[in-house]
């Protein structure tokens, strides 16, 4: 197929296989089969014909360029894209997960705190507002069994915190925490109460 | 003797038919690596979706298949809960420090009430009873009965590392003693 095609020259491949192409006595036979490919009508593309190195080498090129462009850097790009995605999507599962166990655990604090909160109750005995803030200089005068109440309400309420407390009486031997003093003795609590804004 | 000359000056040429033909070989050979290439990504991305299936309906989002619009979105999600969970993650700081604050200040309370309830006195008599950034101190006397006097013990096992400080005893009529004691809670970081 090679010898055949190397030895055509296809843009003068119009000879007649019956017509005799020389002037002299010479004869030649032609094969029948031959013959009817030689009168076979040959297309555009039967007659043109590039360079066999030219076609060869444009062809590796064109297979390693289309490789390069279509499939190679293809791949390298959507499995860049594609672990990046990952490793975003793994991100944001971590930051969901720990988004839904912080929120547990301060919905469960807050919960267990608000539930235990008698401020409103506080509010009425201490002069003291519920919205956060330090409130310094809280004096209250009372009876030593009321006083008592009050100091276990101020050190149990979970949204006072106390910053400074004082507790003495005007005779100087309150007793505490049982008393058979006369009820004219009273107690004196001196505190510095801080509101928590955080629940 | 006859010249033979088998050497020929004619290029060899390839007919542009079978050029062609194996250009379109090359052409769906390329074509179909990429088809496969394509369809390896895809089905990795379904994976995906199909195991992140719960995070992405519970965060309301979803891959379309756009591989750079799905990482933008995907990321500004993750900035949005990273930003959500920084904020929880100080509400929850504060929530502990205002627990141990709380606890430190309860501890020194009930530390004190069980050093006034000595088991070993007949009363108690308070005097003074301070409280101030996480310490406390309780100036108390301890009756006794008769001249058995005992150096002070809670009825109950403290919270808090105490140092109760007797001052000294004193002895009325013979039937009763009495011992004052300064008692110092907390702020001996136990």
């Amino acid at each position: 197929m090679m010898s055949e095609k190397n030895e055509f020259d296809f843009e003068g491949m119009d000879m007649d296989a019956t017509r005799e192409p020389f002037d002299g006595n010479d004869s030649y036979f032609i094969h029948r089969d031959y013959s009817n490919r030689l009168n076979r009508k040959l297309t555009f593309l039967d007659r043109k014909g590039l360079n066999s190195k030219f076609a060869f080498w444009s062809l590796i090129a064109l297979t390693v360029i289309g490789f390069l462009f279509l499939v190679v850097l293809y791949s390298y790009n959507t499995f860049e894209n594609t672990s990046l995605l990952i490793d975003e999507v793994n991100g944001l599962e971590s930051a969901y997960l720990e988004v839904q166990l912080l929120s547990r655990v301060r919905n469960e604090a807050i919960g267990s705190m608000s539930t235990r909160s008698y401020l409103e109750e506080l509010k009425e005995r201490v002069p003291i507002e519920t919205k956060p803030g330090d409130y310094k200089g809280i004096t209250v005068t009372g009876g030593s069994r009321y006083i008592l109440d009050l100091v276990e309400m101020i050190v149990n309420e979970p949204k006072i915190l106390v910053r400074k407390l004082e507790l003495r009486s005007n005779l100087g031997f309150p007793i505490l925490p049982e008393s058979n003093i006369p009820s004219n003795l009273s107690l004196e609590l001196r505190t510095d109460l801080t509101v928590t804004g955080n629940f | 003797m006859v010249d033979v000359n088998l050497y020929s000056r004619k290029k060899r040429v390839s007919r542009l038919k079978y050029s062609l033909i194996v250009l379109l070989i090359i052409v769906l050979l390329v074509l179909g690596s990429r088809f496969f290439v394509t369809q390896a990504f895809e089905t990795r991305l379904r994976q995906v979706s199909r195991m992140k299936g719960y995070l992405f309906d519970n965060t309301g989002t979803y891959l379309t298949g756009n591989l750079k619009a799905d990482i933008e979105m995907i990321y500004n999600k993750k900035l949005e809960y990273t930003a959500m969970r920084n904020k929880l993650s100080k509400q929850v700081n504060d929530l502990r420090t205002h627990v141990d604050s709380k606890s430190v200040e309860m501890d020194v309370f009930r530390t004190i009430e069980a050093y006034l309830e000595d088991e070993n006195a007949m009363k108690t008599i308070a005097s003074r009873i301070q409280f101030e950034s996480g310490v406390g101190n309780s100036f108390y006397y301890l009756i006794f009965e008769g001249d058995d006097v005992s150096f002070p013990t809670p009825e109950s096992t403290p919270t808090l590392l105490a140092k109760p400080s007797v001052r000294g005893n004193l002895d009325f009529a013979e039937l009763y003693s009495l011992q004052l004691v300064d008692l110092e809670v907390g702020g001996h970081d136990e």
